[in-house]
């Protein structure tokens, strides 16, 4: 069964809605477009993967999502809040409570135990500290780290690292989590336990994903996957549409 | 780190000058006391001039008992001494107005130039206009007080110099009086031996005349006269006693040396010089004299010193060349801390950014980076001032000896520490603004780069 948007979105609620998303820069005399105007909607609930070569807008589309940059021209909507139209304090109040990062390199903090990395931005949004502590021992629970709470990041391998930076990410329960390229830092087998992780959230507790990656894994457990090629979105497909060709890809991988 | 260097310079200036106003201090205090029975016992038996009454007189307030006790042996009312005493305040200052300004220009002022015959001198009408026009182009010189306060001065000299003529004629009848009253006790012996003779019931009784007759004289004051004259008296004997031709030959003949005679003093405990005075002198007197000696050199030397530092007298606690020493160690403290944190910040963008993606406003970024110079510069504060509070130390302890110690001004140490580390902290914080505020508006799109 081929893709259908309109048959897809039935049903759902949307939560980012980009439209329209040019982003332009110039570098020397040339300008350079990054994206050629980009559309898209992104459910609650879903796990979608973005793919794309290196250079091909994937980043700067993720940056946008993520309120970190803004756009040339389009709209994207977080929560059908406009991100344009917010100030430095807004966009922060945003990555606070609505958005979840989880980047490549981790980026603990490496001076800080697990535990208070994991509550950094419940600090930020104000929380109490003991408060903090409940939550982030709960979080900490979740990615399966409860004992090594007081360890620091250099203790710890580079998968149960980027655990703790799931959980930091989750800490203020946001709308979206975005994770750039998780898994590009570790081999493949506790990659595969870090798709295993964000596959089980996704499922069991709904929260919804979008995954830069170029690691083929991923695709298995995603919902969606959304092909950029050259600042603009060259196809999207359903990941059960994809198993004959990502056994291929699989091979050549 | 910078800040520690700053803040210990900083602290070694301030503490040397604290430290060194608490010695020179605690020296005059000293050296007045050791003056002291000289002072006393010469107030009471001689006369003074005016000149010299008029300098007690100005010196003298409230506190000191000086006034009370000018009343109390004149016979004048406190009212009238007091009011005496301003008149002789004024007239020192303006002597020393004609005293410092040069023979040249007072010459050119008003033509003669001895002490108080300026005074009678201005009086005259014509004089005084003419010193006055003169005066104007004379940027340099300024009146201590104004125009007018010097008219008055003046008009009102007559009766003043009339006054003071009828204090000090007071004055010496008293002295008189108190000559004769002594020379009943003592018979022929000097005042000064007198005093330390062992008949304490005539002495008690002879101060209770001389307070009788007004002038001040306490017991414990009494007391620690006669201590320091037992010693004076005791070590003039062993002076001379060393002087005689006798005695020089024989420490020649012993020590080969012909060094000055306060050098042999201090060796008086030497077994050698003990065989030279033979048994005239208890091990304890000899003991008394070569502290006395000993103590009285280290005053005097630093007597010197006190006298050759300008700085000790104007009375501010830290002088212009210092002041401005420290002004240069505060900029080149507030450039590298502030080279230091944008360095850290460059350094950490990957931190910031990664904060700033989890939500952290640019105010919180703000606000942390400069607590944590604020931190830094305590920490560095304490440091520099420690190290700062040693260096001073040793170098004033090397530069003036244990005086130091014994003068030690706590208190006002304290206070400079303090100041130098709240400098610190302020200057660190101060000095981190730039560097935070450009932290604060690092892009947070950073964070997604991989190095």
């Amino acid at each position: 069964m081929p893709y259908d948007p309109v048959e897809y979105a039935k049903g759902r609620e949307i939560v980012v809605r980009a439209s329209g998303v040019k982003k332009e820069y110039t570098r020397g005399s040339e300008t350079v477009h990054a994206l050629r105007g980009i559309d898209l909607e992104v459910y609650r609930g879903e796990y979608i993967c973005v793919m794309g070569p290196s250079g091909s807008g994937k980043s700067t589309f993720f940056n946008m999502v993520g309120g970190l940059d803004t756009p040339s021209s389009g709209r994207v909507f977080m929560d059908e809040v406009d991100m344009a139209q917010l100030n430095a304090d807004e966009l922060a109040y945003l990555r606070c409570r609505k958005i979840g990062y989880v980047f490549q390199a981790y980026n603990l903090n490496s001076t800080m135990r697990a535990l208070d990395n994991v509550t950094l931005p419940m600090t930020f949004a104000g929380v109490h500290a003991d408060e903090c502590r409940e939550r982030g021992m709960k979080q900490l629970d979740r990615v399966g780290l409860g004992d090594r709470w007081a360890h620091r990041p250099k203790q710890m391998s580079g998968g149960q690292q980027q655990r703790v930076a799931i959980a930091r990410s989750l800490i203020n329960e946001p709308s979206i989590l975005l994770c750039d390229e998780p898994t590009a830092n570790l081999d493949i087998k506790t990659g595969k336990e870090i798709h295993q992780l964000l596959y089980q959230l996704n499922k069991d507790d709904g929260v919804t994903i979008i995954c830069a990656t170029h690691d083929y894994d991923m695709l298995e457990v995603c919902d969606r996957i959304i092909w950029i090629e050259d600042g603009s979105i060259g196809r999207i497909e359903l990941s059960e549409d994809m198993t004959i060709e990502k056994s291929s890809l699989g091979h050549n991988h | 780190m910078v800040v520690v260097m700053a803040v210990a310079f900083f602290m070694v200036l301030l503490t040397e000058s604290v430290i060194q106003s608490a010695v020179s201090q605690g020296v005059q205090v000293e050296s007045k006391a050791m003056r002291e029975p000289s002072v006393l016992l010469g107030h009471i038996q001689k006369v003074p001039t005016i000149g010299e009454h008029s300098k007690r007189l100005a010196q003298g307030n409230e506190d000191s008992g000086v006034l009370k006790e000018a009343a109390q042996v004149t016979g004048i009312t406190i009212e009238e001494v007091n009011a005496l005493s301003l008149r002789c305040e004024s007239e020192q200052i303006y002597l020393d107005f004609f005293g410092d300004m040069g023979i040249g220009k007072r010459r050119i002022l008003i033509k003669k130039n001895k002490g108080a015959e300026i005074f009678t001198h201005l009086y005259d009408e014509k004089t005084w206009k003419s010193f006055l026009t003169k005066l104007e182009p004379m940027r340099s010189l300024k009146l201590p007080t104004d125009e007018a306060d010097l008219r008055s001065f003046l008009n009102g000299y007559e009766k003043y110099r009339e006054d003071m003529r009828n204090f000090s004629q007071k004055w010496r009848l008293k002295v008189e009086k108190l000559r004769l009253i002594s020379a009943g006790y003592m018979g022929k012996v000097s005042l000064d031996e007198w005093l330390i003779s062992p008949d304490k019931k005539s002495v008690a009784e002879w101060r209770k005349k001389v307070t009788e007759v007004g002038f001040s004289l306490t017991e414990e004051r009494l007391t620690r006269v006669q201590e320091l004259l037992r010693i004076t008296i005791t070590r003039d004997r062993i002076e001379s006693t060393l002087r005689s031709t006798e005695m020089v030959r024989k420490y020649r003949e012993v020590f080969y040396s012909s060094a000055p005679l306060a050098n042999k003093m201090i060796q008086l405990l030497d077994p050698k010089m003990k065989e030279i005075l033979g048994d005239q002198y208890s091990q304890r007197e000899l003991k008394e004299v070569v502290l006395n000696v000993k103590y009285e050199r280290k005053l005097r030397s630093l007597e010197r010193w006190v006298a050759s530092n300008e700085e000790l007298g104007s009375g501010s606690i830290i002088g212009g060349r210092k002041l401005f020493l420290a002004m240069i160690a505060f900029l080149v403290c507030v450039v590298g801390i502030t080279n230091a944190m944008l360095m850290s910040v460059t350094e950490r963008f990957m931190e910031i950014a990664t904060m700033k993606c989890l939500g952290a406003t640019d105010g919180f970024i703000l606000k942390q980076f400069v607590l944590e110079a604020g931190f830094q510069g305590f920490l560095g504060g304490m440091l520099g001032m420690l190290v700062g509070l040693l260096v001073a130390i040793i170098k004033n302890l090397i530069q003036l000896g244990t005086p130091v110690l014994n003068y030690f001004p706590l208190s006002h140490v304290v206070l400079c520490s303090l100041t130098a580390i709240v400098c610190g902290v302020v200057l660190a914080m101060l000095a981190a603004i730039y560097p935070s505020w450009s932290a604060s508006r690092m892009a947070p799109m950073e964070a997604m780069r991989v190095e």
